[in-house]
């Protein structure tokens, strides 16, 4: 492992990615050792003219944690979102590159989008339950995919409310709306909907950042509940929450991946001073 | 207070904050508060101004007013309700009438009366009349007691003071003297038919002189029996109906009035009536009497309406039935069914006469004996005129055996059709004369009845009692009377047809043709409107296109609406409508020959195979969400669309084999003319764009989120639209519907060209099938109140009901409105959101 490089040096590092050059990232090896759930290669990503990712690299370990942090603008939501393919949604996007998920493409031109949406969950910044009930929120990938049973769908709610560690909190009122739910409760159904389908990757876009620090709170210990059955790649721009609640961090910078390994090594002993002074609040 | 700015650069000028010159009035009062809500209060005072004038005029016409008996200094004197009055100067435009023309006009007074009696008038005066202050009398308006207001079903309303009631009752014939009549016409009438002896023959002369002598007596004894018998029934009818009470008049039958107690034995009277004379006797007698005279008035009008109309209805189905056989089978043969009915007639006719002199000369056998001169040259009399009826008979059968030896060269089917059009015309001629009986026989039993006022000019008019729809004492009611007579006529605004040229009477067709219209305008513009929006906003992608289409929507909303209304006439009617009616040659299309319109169909086939392909593979389900774009090929299969479109229109409108659904039916047009569908069509391609443009931006406010949180579920597009998006628009495509239902309700211009009549009493929707009648004319309010006000012949007394009716159709449409904000309000609880 190297040594911190200089703080004259790391001003540069980083005022050269703003001004266009080339910049390869530094990954730490604990990485590479784990087994993959997905894998991002060379990925670059244009809105219109305008570059949005450069080159990312990175390989998302199964069944852990993987946190992406970094300054608003940096392209974490972008790449998030283009690990299930929303950002095919907006016409001028273009991508170079491939994301692979246990090795098969999933930006090939005959991937089928919604087969590739239902074996991921999304969770947005802002909940976003559909005006309906509780019940019909929780099994909404359900009846998008023709289920009818009602023993099935009634099973499939109270486990994934479970899950998402909201259960006794509504069991009582399914049949209420959505929308009556308090906004971390919204947040803890939508990651309640995220895993009806059972999906292999959950992918979480700042979920606790338009909430209070207690619903925060729950959506974390749930977070870390979740780890280990679901592969969770998270997008957040609170350095206390990635340090509690992901195994792996990666810092991105301008569309570029700076620095990307175990969340205790890039808290403690970044391999890069500028990621040093990200996480500890000195930059950014 | 100024703050220096620190880093200005010396050639920069400096900035100085203005101080204001302390508080003034403007800046206090701040003027903007009073400008827009002075506009906003201006807004409201005219609005409700404009709702309170309708609502007042509305309410109060139906108020029933008292009736004033005005003497005017000329001596003349008129009844009627005080309608207005007025400060007016003599010698102005609007006095033009008065006589009273001095050389120095000085203010006056005038006072305006519906008077009404219309056929006691001279023609050109009109319902209302002004009486100025110098025409009036000294003796003051008065109220009389017994002055009262006839409203009828005919002539308009009446204002007179009642005389007298009377009942007439007519005597029964009976059959004797029926026969005894029926003798001593037929020998009377054909003496002179007598086949006469041979000239030569002076035994034959002098006999036949004698038989003659004797005939002559004979007649005159019939006549002799005849008499006695009648003053011996008149009697018994006598005996039979004077009871003491009654004050009876007999009626004779040059249809002299004789007191029942100046009837001289021998008198023969047709009918007695029963007189009740003075106001108040009158006004119970009608009280008593008019229900049941009104209920058989609306008998009677059903039958003409329901099974007169069912009966024609019969034969009008017999004879397109006819027409039809004719058409498949190119041959003409309605004049030759007609033909066969009309002999068929006269024959029956022939026949019928014959049997009714057999049957008289046989009852002259039988009364006079069968020694009597009329027994013994009955038979003779009898057998010379049937031997005129017998060739006249022949001719008319050679007649028809010709015709059916033209119809034996016709198919059997025709030939089928042909004796089932003569058999339903003759059935259909017996029910209505059996009808026709039974309407006799109601309107006889109305008929007894007569109400006879004197107006109060003393002209003496005798009212029919079915005819009149209410009459009360104006001047005797209290307020809850006259809330009653408010309330009837309430009543029989909203649910009677119209009369009097539309000025009296009710509404209802027309209301019932309004909801109707309106409705099915949403039933076809909602999902229409809706569809084309969800395409714009969720699948097309923007661009210079869809941009266009988006502002010509728009601006299809400022069309002036008559423009849609010659669009509904020019090409719904004259050419969809008349294409329906009988294919292309009716609508004047040229038609494709056989093996072209083959051809084109094969081309067609492929072209929209190829289109179906291409769309499917650049607009499918996985292309719609993802950024794979085709756009050549969604170019090319627009163009195949366009092509497959054009070539599809083309088939059906130039179609050879075409003959239209209602050709039987032409000349007479069944969509070929404004009707419910049509109208129902224009108006809902006028209030498109309101729809889409609603429902576009109920769209647009579904928020992103969750579109995105249904794909990120893996939902398609349609289940996202379908699940997410429709469900959260919904309200806002129903305000969409209110908007377009209220500004549909209230058209009126292009209506006139698409099926709006003056008077349709044929309910577009009704209870007999198929229920709906799309091809119906219809009425409507809005029309109705142009029709009234301003296109009545007595446009004047139908004044007041424009504003009634003016309400009503705001009600209409509030009523419409209130019933979609209520659905609209019942949607939205489902999606009432929580605190978030």
């Amino acid at each position: 492992m190297s040594q911190p490089s200089t703080g004259s040096s790391e001003t540069s590092r980083l005022e050269l990615i703003a001004q266009g050059h080339n910049f390869s990232p530094v990954v730490h090896d604990a990485v590479f050792r784990e087994e993959k759930v997905l894998e991002i290669k060379n990925f670059n990503l244009w809105y219109g003219d305008k570059q949005a990712l450069f080159d990312i690299s990175m390989p998302i370990p199964r069944g852990q944690v993987t946190a992406l942090v970094g300054p608003s603008g940096c392209g974490k939501s972008t790449l998030l979102r283009c690990v299930n393919r929303m950002n095919d949604l907006i016409d001028t996007v273009r991508i170079q590159g491939d994301i692979f998920l246990n090795d098969q493409s999933i930006c090939d031109r005959g991937v089928d989008v919604i087969e590739l949406r239902k074996r991921m969950g999304m969770v947005f910044q802002k909940p976003n339950p559909f005006p309906m009930s509780i019940f019909e929120n929780v099994v909404y990938p359900l009846r998008i995919d023709g289920e009818r049973s009602r023993s099935v769908l009634e099973g499939v709610c109270e486990h994934s409310l479970k899950g998402a560690a909201i259960w006794s909190e509504v069991k009582d009122r399914l049949h209420e709306s959505g929308l009556s739910l308090s906004g971390g409760q919204q947040q803890r159904l939508c990651i309640a909907r995220a895993i009806a389908s059972e999906p292999e990757v959950l992918l979480l876009d700042e979920p606790c950042s338009a909430l209070d620090p207690i619903a925060t709170g729950k959506i974390e210990d749930l977070i870390r509940e979740l780890r280990g059955e679901y592969s969770i790649l998270i997008v957040t721009h609170n350095m206390q929450q990635a340090s509690r609640i992901s195994d792996y961090t990666a810092f991105m910078y301008l569309g570029r991946l700076v620095e990307y390994g175990p969340t205790v090594d890039i808290f403690t002993k970044p391999k890069l001073s500028e990621t040093n002074a990200y996480v500890t609040g000195r930059f950014g | 207070m100024s703050q220096p700015q620190d880093n200005s650069s010396s050639h920069v000028k400096k900035y100085e904050r203005k101080v204001r010159p302390g508080l003034t009035v403007l800046s206090q009062g701040e003027p903007m508060i009073w400008l827009s809500g002075g506009a906003l209060a201006l807004a409201l005072l005219m609005i409700f101004g404009l709702l309170g004038l309708i609502i007042y005029q509305g309410m109060a016409s139906f108020w029933p007013g008292r009736l004033y008996l005005v003497t005017l200094k000329d001596g003349s004197v008129m009844m009627g309700e005080l309608t207005a009055e007025e400060d007016y100067t003599p010698g102005s435009a609007a006095s033009a009438t008065t006589e009273n023309t001095t050389s120095t006009p000085e203010p006056s007074h005038r006072w305006q009366y519906r008077t009404d009696n219309f056929e006691f008038k001279a023609p050109q005066s009109g319902t209302y009349q002004w009486v100025t202050q110098e025409e009036l009398s000294d003796t003051p308006p008065t109220m009389p007691e017994w002055a009262m207001l006839f409203e009828r079903t005919k002539l308009g309303r009446f204002i007179g003071t009642p005389q007298r009631f009377v009942t007439s009752k007519t005597r029964p014939i009976s059959s004797d003297e029926d026969d005894l009549r029926d003798i001593h016409a037929f020998f009377t009438n054909n003496q002179a038919s007598l086949p006469a002896p041979d000239p030569q023959d002076d035994d034959a002369q002098k006999e036949f002189a004698t038989t003659l002598e004797s005939l002559e007596k004979e007649i005159e004894t019939v006549q002799a029996k005849l008499d006695v018998l009648q003053a011996e029934n008149t009697q018994s009818f006598i005996t039979q109906n004077r009871n003491g009470t009654q004050d009876l008049v007999g009626v004779t039958e040059s249809g002299q009035l004789v007191p029942l107690g100046d009837v001289e034995d021998g008198e023969n009277l047709v009918a007695i009536r029963e007189v009740i004379e003075g106001p108040q006797a009158t006004y119970d007698a009608y009280r008593q009497h008019h229900q049941s005279a009104r209920e058989s008035v609306h008998a009677i009008d059903r039958i003409a309406e329901y099974e007169v109309g069912e009966s024609s209805r019969r034969q009008e189905e017999a004879r397109l039935e006819l027409r039809s056989q004719e058409l498949a089978n190119d041959v003409f043969v309605e004049g030759l069914a007609n033909e066969i009915y009309n002999l068929k007639i006269e024959l029956n006719a022939i026949q019928d006469d014959k049997q009714k002199d057999i049957r008289i000369v046989d009852r002259a056998a039988r009364v006079l004996g069968k020694d009597s001169a009329m027994a013994q040259v009955g038979p003779d009399l009898v057998a010379a005129l049937n031997s005129q009826r017998t060739t006249e008979e022949s001719r008319i059968e050679t007649r028809l055996n010709e015709i059916e030896q033209l119809l034996d060269q016709v198919p059997p089917t025709v030939r089928q059709a042909v004796n089932h059009f003569v058999d339903v015309r003759f059935d259909v001629d017996n029910e209505i004369a059996a009808l026709q009986e039974r309407i006799g026989e109601i309107e006889d039993r109305n008929n007894r009845f007569g109400l006879f006022a004197v107006t109060a000019e003393g002209t003496e008019a005798e009212l029919k009692l079915g005819d009149i729809v209410r009459a009360f004492p104006a001047n005797q009611l209290d307020w809850m009377g006259r809330l009653s007579v408010y309330g009837s006529r309430w009543g029989e605004f909203l649910l009677a047809d119209p009369r009097e040229a539309n000025s009296e009477g009710g509404v209802f067709p027309a209301i019932w043709g309004t909801i109707a219209m309106t409705m099915i305008m949403s039933l076809i513009v909602v999902p229409f409107g809706v569809l084309a929006a969800l395409y714009l906003r969720e699948y097309a992608k923007s661009g210079p296109i869809v941009s266009i289409i988006r502002i010509s929507i728009n601006n299809l909303a400022g069309v002036p609406s008559i423009v849609f209304g010659v669009f509904g006439y020019g090409f719904l009617i004259l050419v969809v409508g008349a294409y329906i009616d009988g294919g292309p040659g009716n609508a004047n299309l040229p038609t494709m020959p056989k093996l072209w319109w083959w051809l084109t169909a094969t081309g067609l086939a492929i072209v929209a195979f190829t289109a179906f392909i291409t769309t499917s593979y650049s607009l499918g389900s996985r292309k719609v969400l993802t950024r794979m774009r085709t756009p050549t090929l969604g170019i090319v299969s627009l163009l195949l669309w366009i092509l497959s479109t054009v070539a599809f229109i083309a088939l059906i409108a130039f179609t050879p084999d075409f003959h239209g659904f209602y050709q039987a039916n032409l000349p007479n047009p069944t969509f070929g003319k404004g009707g419910l569908l049509w109208a129902s069509l224009t108006l809902a391609l006028l209030t498109l764009p309101v729809v889409i443009v609603a429902t576009e931006e109920a769209l647009a406010a579904v928020p992103n989120s969750l579109r995105e949180g249904s794909y990120g579920c893996g939902a398609s597009k349609w289940q996202t639209i379908r699940r997410i998006v429709l469900p959260h628009a919904l309200p806002g495509i129903m305000t969409g519907m209110i908007l377009a239902m209220a500004r549909g309700a209230g058209e009126v211009a292009p209506l006139m060209l698409v099926g709006v009549l003056k008077l349709a009493p044929e309910l577009p929707v009704d209870l007999s099938a198929p229920f709906v009648h799309l091809d119906r004319s219809f009425m409507h309010l809005g029309f109705h109140i142009f029709d009234l006000g301003f296109q009545s012949p007595n446009s004047e007394a139908a004044k007041p009901m424009v504003f009634t009716t003016t309400l009503l159709l705001i009600t209409v449409i509030a009523t419409l409105n209130l019933f979609a904000i209520w659905l609209r309000a019942r949607l939205r609880k489902r999606f009432q959101s929580g605190e978030f």
